[in-house]
């Protein structure tokens, strides 16, 4: 197993890697940084003399060294949109981005696994047939949309929450319950076949015979053997959450990676996209080992060559 | 009886359509439907309607749907910030949806299929070395890939299919290596090799009608997801580049009159989620039908 652990961490480095190349070779060819930065009335000369100082002028393969050389360091060069050091501004919106993804967790377990209970249990009744619509309509949306409309309803009809932005508690429900749409569609869905599955099995009938209440044995026995698939799921999730972000944090204007990251594909800030793309994918890739070796002791019946 | 005899003795061409007639009175009747709408609407579109989707319209701005107040249903959906009419360009929007994910989902399973049945046959160094590619693909934060690879490359309806396709034939690769491992095994495709078959057409003839049942169902199951992914990408400022209509720049180009005119965002949205929510439930019953992935779910 700590073979296991080693070759795995040895892919991750590999991956990083590919990705810097990636995404350096492609930023490179987005076209000229300085048209976008230099004012209108800029003479060749002082051209010059910014493209030397940022390191443009050298070879395609020195400038990737260079580059590299800076990533072991944890230095992106500086931001060309806000002139200081890109990753620290990335690593600033970290948090921003864990509070929503997390958030979005917290909506899907909270909301997802009651409907999948009940559903399980009230099996063909109108609830679970209302919950299944739910949650195929759910799988459906566009996090986009979803997000549009909830804007839509609670703060320009109702006025009951903000539009955008960060501030108190009341700036994350919006975007959390957006970007957590699909999660509890997935939970719902999970939970619900899991516990169907279980609730069949001959133990649960022993349990019963033996006179223990319905609800210890829905909550207790039961529900303990369905979790395996929906942490399974959940640990998937976290991966294609984050790259919902991007999304969700635009529709909101919320200051995580996600959104920094589109502005500064925009504004073709090559140092920021870097950072953001290598810090993102650095999470993503952290994200999906740990979730493996949570399954190592979750479930013994995984093994690893 | 005699007659039932007479039927069966009927051309094989009448039968053959017969059995097809079976075949479609068995498809789940209302998401076929709706895609059939969305592929009709969408080869179709011009005829479809007497207005076009770039031409400002000063005396219909931003009009509101049929039944509200100052709605005509001359634009029964309403019109947007230039007048332009919001059911036209969402029946025009279908042509980019259809298109980008039709094509992206072909290239994305054929390259994928071929890739995944050489290293599942082949074995050995060339698999090992197209498996971490895949490992490396999907360990991808795939959003952020797809849209610095827009940036640089620009925004096209060509630029678009091929980050689509570029993100997605990884999952092909991976689940059809996994059929051909255990395919290969087979006594038929050892009396092919000791026939003296030739690798490549052990898998033209023997190993790809197996599992093309698989890549088809694997294909519609994904229709629904890249859907949703060129949507998002045009909502972000990195599909298909206006004034050509697309479900996720109208719904982006609306959002800024939100307040004033919900309608501008609200139905192109609605026209993804039926569409998606339609494909979704195709696939679940094709995979149901052709089974082939029942066992890895």
């Amino acid at each position: 197993m700590k073979l296991y652990i080693l070759r795995r961490l040895a892919q991750m480095v590999l991956t990083l890697l590919v990705i810097t190349i990636v995404v350096f070779v492609l930023s490179r060819m987005t076209g000229d940084p300085l048209a976008l930065m230099m004012p209108q009335d800029a003479r060749p000369e002082d051209f010059a003399a910014i493209r030397q100082k940022l390191g443009l002028d050298k070879p395609v393969v020195v400038q990737y060294f260079m580059y590299l050389g800076g990533v072991a360091r944890g230095d992106f060069g500086k931001s060309y949109k806000f002139g200081e050091p890109a990753a620290g501004l990335v690593l600033q919106r970290v948090p921003n981005t864990a509070q929503l993804t997390f958030s979005a967790i917290l909506v899907g377990v909270l909301l997802g696994l009651p409907v999948g209970i009940l559903s399980a249990v009230k099996r063909d009744s109108l609830f679970d047939r209302f919950g299944k619509a739910i949650a195929l309509v759910g799988q459906a949306a566009p996090t986009f949309w979803v997000g549009i409309m909830l804007i839509l309803f609670f703060s320009v009809r109702w006025r009951l929450l903000p539009t955008s932005g960060q501030g108190d508690w009341h700036h994350i429900i919006l975007p959390a319950i957006t970007l957590g749409i699909y999660p509890v569609a997935g939970i719902a869905r999970l939970t619900r076949s899991a516990m169907l599955d279980v609730l069949d099995r001959e133990f649960i009938k022993v349990v019963r015979i033996k006179g223990a209440p319905e609800l210890n044995v829905i909550l207790k026995h039961a529900l303990r053997n369905a979790a395996i698939p929906v942490v399974t799921f959940l640990g998937v999730t976290v991966g294609a959450l984050l790259s919902g972000t991007v999304v969700t944090e635009t529709v909101f204007a919320w200051p995580g990676i996600g959104k920094l990251t589109v502005d500064a594909i925009l504004f073709r800030d090559f140092p920021m996209v870097q950072a953001a793309v290598f810090v993102s994918a650095l999470f993503f890739l952290l994200i999906n080992f740990a979730v493996d070796i949570v399954y190592l002791y979750v479930d013994p019946r995984i093994s690893y060559r | 009886m005699q007659e039932t005899i007479a039927t069966q003795l009927k051309s094989p061409g009448r039968r053959r359509l017969t059995m097809a007639w079976a075949g479609v009175r068995r498809l789940p009747i209302l998401p076929s439907a709706i895609l059939g709408i969305v592929v009709f609407c969408a080869i179709f579109a011009p005829l479809l309607t007497p207005y076009d989707t770039s031409t400002p319209d000063t005396g219909a701005l931003r009009q509101p749907p049929f039944w509200l107040q100052g709605g005509t249903m001359s634009h029964p959906l309403g019109a947007d910030q230039l007048g332009r009419d919001i059911l036209t360009r969402v029946v025009f929007g279908a042509r980019i949806s259809l298109l980008v994910s039709v094509i992206a989902v072909f290239v994305a399973g054929t390259a994928g299929s071929t890739i995944g049945m050489v290293a599942g046959y082949f074995g050995g160094r060339i698999d090992t070395l197209l498996m971490r590619l895949v490992d490396g693909m999907l360990a991808l934060p795939y959003m952020l890939l797809a849209l610095v690879i827009v940036a640089v490359l620009g925004a096209s309806l060509g630029n678009v299919i091929f980050v689509i396709a570029l993100v997605l034939w990884a999952s092909y690769a991976r689940i059809i290596r996994g059929e051909v491992l255990s395919l290969k095994e087979r006594e038929y495709i050892a009396l092919a090799r000791v026939a003296g078959a030739s690798p490549w057409r052990i898998i033209a003839t023997h190993i790809f009608p197996n599992v093309v049942n698989t890549i088809i169902v694997l294909a519609t199951l994904q229709m629904g997801t890249v859907i949703l992914f060129e949507a998002a990408l045009s909502f972000l400022g990195m599909g298909v580049p206006p004034p050509t209509p697309t479900w996720g720049g109208m719904v982006a180009e609306g959002r800024r009159f939100l307040s004033t005119a919900w309608w501008l965002s609200t139905f192109p949205g609605l026209a993804i989620l039926v569409t998606v929510l339609a494909a979704n439930l195709f696939g679940d019953w094709l995979r149901d039908h052709l089974d082939p992935l029942r066992q890895q779910v």
